[in-house]
């Protein structure tokens, strides 16, 4: 899910890059030697999964996985998607420099969202209560990312009400999907390795830090 | 396949109690099952997700041929087509057909912008340039943005003399196989056009594997920043206390 270059008018090309800029700054403070591995690691994840389609007769979709991006990060979901949408913007042409700010605010924060619901699992306990708040976080990660571009898109002139529609029906299908991967990656992750997700309940971080390293 | 998966299956029930963690192996395969049941339920959904949209156009005759593709095949149709002089005026608007075509009498000789608006954000853009129209007729490229009923108008008080500059200028016999074997090589360079455009295009191994190096990269920065940081507060930095000795 991305804009093109040259959709958006300069006001809102640069309300998106303030926003990314300030967000950016935000979520990147403080980010410990230990984190670096990881962020790249699902940074990675993430700028690979968008361009991997799997043909389905005549189309194909691909995975976005920004809501897993906010379970696995936390708050360093940001960074990590906005590092991913520069380098798919610059070897792919996906989007491009200009609406990289209004992409990154897309992307970024359905990401940001997903963590959000995420975290809401404690008030909760029931069985497999991490497959079904991972995958609404999934669910949420793309369903705001879409309501995000149909604001963009409804700066252009377009009515929002019928933008925001035919975004979110052309995504039912990989809300779905993308509902299912992430509910089964939190569950799987937080059987076999939970440190590893964000807003873990866990006791002092240093401890816990050094407990999963051994 | 049966007689390979049936052992499988049974070792993995004998195997189930000696393991302590009974339930994760159920667990594990429940995951898997999940997994291909996810990878099922992505091959029977036939929707189309919206993705990046690509175009290209060429110049056959009098005309401009342009043509949209979503990056898996997919048609634009019914999309907006816009063509722009430099100077940002429109000159030809239009919708797509069933096939993600369009085409359009040349307005001007001069660049020609032309941008395919696919919905949802995804827009393409092409330029064909002057040099290109050019060739539409050979008397129009000498008269900088000038339309060609102008220019036709300007040819004859210049072609003098000689038959041969009479018969490239004048609609006659000539000018006319010309434009059928322009028309045919046109079409021949069709398919390398189009093949051309969609390698430009695609999402190459090499630029997967080059954007995780990029990570990578962009990692070891942020550990020499903060090593270098660390090794100050420790007051231990080598290059230091090289210098003080």
């Amino acid at each position: 899910m991305h804009i093109s270059e040259g959709v958006l008018s300069a006001p809102v090309l640069i309300t998106g890059i303030v926003g990314t800029a300030v967000l950016a700054a935000a979520t990147m403070r403080k980010m410990d030697l230990e984190e670096i591995p990881k962020v790249s690691v699902i940074t990675s994840v993430f700028f690979v999964s968008s361009l991997i389609h799997v043909p389905i007769g005549v189309t194909s979709v691909h995975l976005i996985l920004n809501g897993l991006v906010g379970v696995i990060l936390g708050w360093r979901a940001f960074p990590a998607v906005l590092v991913g949408l520069v380098l798919q913007a610059i070897l792919f042409g996906h989007g491009g420099v200009t609406v990289i700010g209004v992409n990154s605010l897309m992307m970024g924060g359905g990401a940001l969202i997903a963590y959000i619901v995420w975290k809401q699992r404690y008030h909760f306990s029931f069985k497999r209560r991490e497959f079904i708040f991972g995958a609404l976080a999934g669910a949420t990660g793309v369903g705001i990312s879409g309501i995000v571009l149909a604001v963009a898109l409804a700066t252009t002139g377009e009515a929002f009400h019928a933008v925001a529609g035919a975004v979110l029906l052309a995504h039912i299908p990989i809300i779905i999907i993308e509902a299912g991967v992430v509910g089964a990656c939190a569950e799987f992750l937080s059987r076999v390795k939970p440190e590893i997700l964000g807003g873990q309940r866990l006791a002092p971080s240093t401890t816990a830090g050094s407990d999963a390293a051994v | 396949m049966s007689t390979f998966t049936d052992p499988m299956k049974g070792a993995g029930v004998e195997d189930a109690p000696r393991q302590r963690g009974a339930s994760f192996s159920s667990f594990e395969l429940r995951f898997l099952l999940l997994l291909s049941g996810i990878l099922i339920l992505s091959l029977a959904s036939s929707h189309a997700y919206a993705h990046k949209v690509n175009m290209f156009a060429y110049v056959e005759g009098n005309k401009v041929m342009m043509e949209g593709y979503f990056a898996d095949g997919n048609k634009p149709m019914n999309c907006d087509v816009i063509v722009t002089d430099p100077d940002k005026n429109v000159l030809v608007k239009g919708l797509t057909d069933r096939d993600g075509k369009f085409s359009f009498d040349i307005p001007k000789i001069t660049d020609l912008r032309i941008v395919l608006n696919a919905g949802m954000g995804h827009r393409a853009e092409f330029l064909i340039s002057r040099d290109e129209l050019s060739g539409v007729s050979p008397a129009a490229a000498s008269d900088t943005g000038t339309k060609i009923l102008e220019s036709h108008e300007v040819t004859p008080s210049m072609g003098e003399a000689t038959e041969e500059e009479a018969a490239q200028s004048s609609p006659g016999s000539e000018s006319a196989s010309e434009a059928m074997v322009r028309k045919a090589v046109a079409e021949a360079n069709l398919p390398l056009m189009r093949a051309i455009e969609e390698l430009k295009e695609r999402a190459g191994l090499e630029n997967i594997v080059g954007g995780i190096g990029f990570i990578f990269g962009i990692v070891g920065i942020l550990f020499y920043v903060k090593a270098r940081k660390m090794l100050d507060v420790a007051g231990s930095r080598p290059s230091s206390s090289a210098a003080v000795k």
